[in-house]
């Protein structure tokens, strides 16, 4: 049975429940709703956006559902994202901002641990100036301060 | 003004007083010379007069007549000059003509903002949006005049919703895109923040703390990220460590590290005390980095604690260090010179919870665990004490088992006890799993095996087993060991099911017929096997602990055998379904055929096969094995000038 969700800008996609309930919110919603033909508003997420997540769920359809486990090592968690999800989140950094706050608005595990994992690969051995190009941020450090900083933790430049 | 007038120098001179018709003049007769208006006007003033004095008379206009565009122009030439208070002079003006224009807004704007009064800047930047919501030059203005007055989440704001409202055909779009913000900190509501810098290492986050003030008050708010501040500099490995490294004593995979110093820790503490300080090998980093953390009570939650190869720390500073700590738990000072017994003493007296201690290379005798040794320390689960220069005499053995009952792992390594006998007390320590005692000096094989007896008869279940360049090793050690479990009489019981790893490594007493020993009583459960440039042992020894053991073997080492060939290849191929690790370097009669048939069977699961100086071993195979492998750093096949 299908279900019919719109976009904050009123579009409306129409999915198998199955896809659907990749979303947290959206499995609760449709049990708290019961089965109605009804669209589940999403006033958050735009319709490029939900278009990706939609994306994104109907191709982890059969991917058993994550058991929260909160033994698990974050550090091993960066170094395996599937090729598919590698390519998925190739998008600008707009989006995929955009991608991360829907999946934890819609409650997608799987997509926020991609999602930030991406985030964090874009950080990781770049310099701090490089990092800075990367999300237009401005150095608001005084350049005695960034030089005593610096001067501190020398030792995490060379990797 | 009657600019329209004047004929007199007097006159002109008192229309530069007012700013306006000023730069009319200029802009008729001296276009290229308004940076001297600024700084020499009167010469200026000069040559327009002596010029062409008619021509000022008929171009200079009341104010309101003045053409926008020749005000645009002087306002730049300013703007270029860094005039910029000039330049906001000619803006105004002009403004005041088209208060609509929106180029003249945002160019008053920039002239403001490079005052210093972002207020106004801001008011003109929001007139620009008001007036030409379309455009995105609005928003750029006003997002970069936010973003100077620090206020970045209103600055984000802007540059998207001018992302969103604004003309996509415009050229400046484009730089509106890259404008806009896309700090993990601003879009991101903190705990996903979190998330994203969960799976980032230690030294991604320091070098994250000096992106922006904003950054760095974050991630140091984030308390467990302070948690554990390890600085030690470690050296990648290209291959996955495989398994078997559970069964390893910790190698020293440390370089020097100059740059860390006493600054380095001091600002890192300051976020959290921290439950785990790693500074090893940090040369710099000196006794009062531990003063001043007691003093900071930056110390009372510290649980592991490693200062490795540190010289700069001394025994008075040390010893005062522990008082403060009595939560610590793992405490690391391999070859610290400022280690002597009284550091030791209490470090053991003030620190009840202690489970792991590393004091090898240090200037300790045995004395450190005789004082005080009936009072045991039962947390204590690891101990390395090897590579000391004094020898250990049989009553500091004594007082190690009595202080420490409940041992696990014990690494003696190149210790020197007077007499082998000395470690017969050892077999009391019921609990322990690892013995690591290589290099340990023994005397003749009779004693040793005697002394294996008792560790025997009192270590139910060792696991790893070192004894490698120990000379007492001989045949009868391994028929013990291989037939324990009937010495015990209580059923299974014994290392023959137990022993994991083994390291009997340049043991020139070992022979083939020792090893054959092994196809009657089996070692099944062995995981590591390490039997490196055994002289008496051939390949028919080593095929027999293949074939018989192999089937948890993982990894396997024996390197240096002339005659050790594909034979043996092909039993590993054959009986270790689970090898990873294979070192046959120097080997005699090993060949590609071996090779490829080994690895053509076992595929990726091979981690590492060394064959260094196997000269029989053609390139070409190394080069097919390779790419069976996917990946060329598996197979080590190098040439060692010494060897030839």
């Amino acid at each position: 049975m299908p279900v019919v969700l719109t976009s904050s800008d009123s579009e409306t996609f129409t999915v198998d429940k199955e896809v659907a309930e990749r979303s947290i919110l959206i499995k609760n919603m449709i049990e708290d709703v019961g089965e109605s033909d009804s669209p589940i508003p999403l006033p958050n997420v735009s319709s490029a956006v939900l278009k990706k997540v939609i994306e994104f769920c109907d191709h982890h359809r059969n991917d058993p559902i994550q058991v929260q486990d909160e033994t698990d090592d974050p550090r091993k968690r960066s170094n395996d994202i599937e090729e598919w999800d590698m390519k998925f989140m190739q998008v600008d950094q707009e989006m995929l901002f955009e991608i991360i706050l829907a999946a934890n608005y819609l409650d997608i595990k799987t997509l926020l641990d991609v999602g930030c994992t991406t985030v964090a690969n874009l950080i990781k051995g770049k310099t701090p100036e490089e990092i800075r190009k990367l999300f237009n941020i401005v150095n608001d450090f005084t350049p005695e301060e960034e030089a005593q900083i610096k001067k501190e933790n020398e030792w995490a430049e060379d990797r | 003004m009657n600019a329209g007038v004047p004929t007199t120098s007097g006159l002109l001179s008192r229309q530069r007083a007012s700013p306006y018709p000023r730069p009319a003049i200029l802009a008729s007769n001296a276009p290229d010379a308004p940076g001297h208006a600024k700084q020499r006007p009167r010469p200026l003033i000069t040559h327009s007069r002596s010029g062409s004095a008619s021509t000022t008379l008929t171009v200079v206009l009341p104010k309101e007549q003045v053409p926008v565009n020749d005000l645009v122009q002087l306002a730049r030439k300013a703007f270029s000059l860094k005039d910029f208070v000039t330049a906001f002079h000619y803006l105004t003006r002009a403004l005041t003509i088209a208060p609509k224009d929106i180029n003249l807004l945002d160019s008053r704007a920039a002239s403001l903002e490079k005052i210093g009064r972002l207020e106004d800047a801001l008011a003109d930047a929001k007139s620009m949006i008001r007036n030409q919501p379309q455009n995105p030059k609005g928003y750029l203005r006003a997002g970069k005049v936010l973003r100077l007055q620090q206020n970045f989440k209103s600055s984000a704001k802007i540059f998207i919703a001018g992302a969103e409202r604004c003309d996509k055909e415009n050229k400046e779009y484009e730089a509106l895109r890259e404008a806009r913000v896309l700090d993990p900190m601003e879009r991101l509501p903190f705990e996903l923040v979190m998330v994203v810098f969960d799976s980032l290492s230690f030294t991604e986050r320091v070098r994250c703390l000096i992106i922006s003030k904003k950054w760095m008050a974050y991630l140091g708010s984030v308390r467990h990220f302070w948690h554990s501040i390890d600085l030690a500099k470690r050296i990648p490995s290209p291959v996955r460590t495989p398994r078997h490294a559970l069964y390893l004593p910790a190698q020293p995979d440390q370089e020097p590290n100059n740059k860390v110093t006493n600054k380095t820790v001091l600002s890192l503490v300051k976020y959290t005390p921290p439950k785990v300080l790693r500074l090893g090998c940090a040369q710099q980093v000196s006794s009062g980095l531990l003063t001043q953390l007691s003093k900071m009570k930056r110390t009372t939650a510290l649980e592991t604690i490693s200062l490795r190869t540190n010289t700069k720390i001394f025994e008075q500073e040390l010893s005062l260090f522990w008082s403060t700590t009595p939560n610590l738990r793992c405490v690391d000072l391999h070859g610290c010179p400022g280690v002597t017994d009284t550091v030791v003493n209490s470090l053991l007296d003030r620190c009840p919870l202690l489970e792991e201690l590393d004091i090898s290379e240090c200037r300790t005798t045995e004395a450190c665990v005789m004082i005080n040794y009936a009072v045991p320390l039962r947390s204590m689960r690891k101990l390395v004490f090897g590579r000391w220069e004094a020898p250990f005499a049989k009553e500091g053995i004594d007082a190690l088992v009595s202080k420490f009952p409940n041992l696990v792992t014990l690494d003696i390594r190149t210790m020197r006890p007077r007499g082998i006998e000395a470690l017969e007390s050892l077999g009391r320590l019921v609990h322990l799993r690892h013995l690591f005692t290589d290099s340990v000096e023994t005397t003749g094989d009779q004693t040793t095996t005697f002394v294996l007896q008792r560790w025997l008869e009192g270590i139910p279940d060792l696991e790893s087993l070192q004894m490698n360049a120990c000379k007492g090793v001989s045949d009868s050690m391994i028929q013990l060991i291989a037939a324990g479990h009937t010495e015990t009489e209580s059923g299974r019981r014994g290392w023959s099911h137990s022993l994991r790893m083994l390291d009997l490594s340049s043991s020139p007493y070992l022979t083939s017929e020792g090893l054959s020993f092994l196809r009657t009583h089996p070692l099944p459960s062995l995981h590591t096997l390490l039997l490196n440039k055994c002289g008496r042992v051939s390949e028919q020894g080593l095929r027999d602990v293949v074939a018989s053991s192999g089937g948890e073997l993982c990894r396997l080492e024996c390197a240096g055998y002339r005659s050790v060939s594909d034979k043996l290849l092909m039993d590993i191929r054959d009986h270790c379904p689970k090898i990873e690790v294979l070192q046959l370097a120097n080997s005699g009669q090993v060949t590609g055929i071996g090779l490829m048939a080994l690895v053509n069977e076992r595929g990726r699961g091979l981690e590492r096969v060394c064959l260094d100086d196997c000269t029989t071993v053609g390139v070409d195979a190394v080069e097919r094995a390779r790419t069976v492998l996917g990946d060329s750093g598996r197979i080590s096949h190098r040439f060692h000038r010494t060897h030839r």
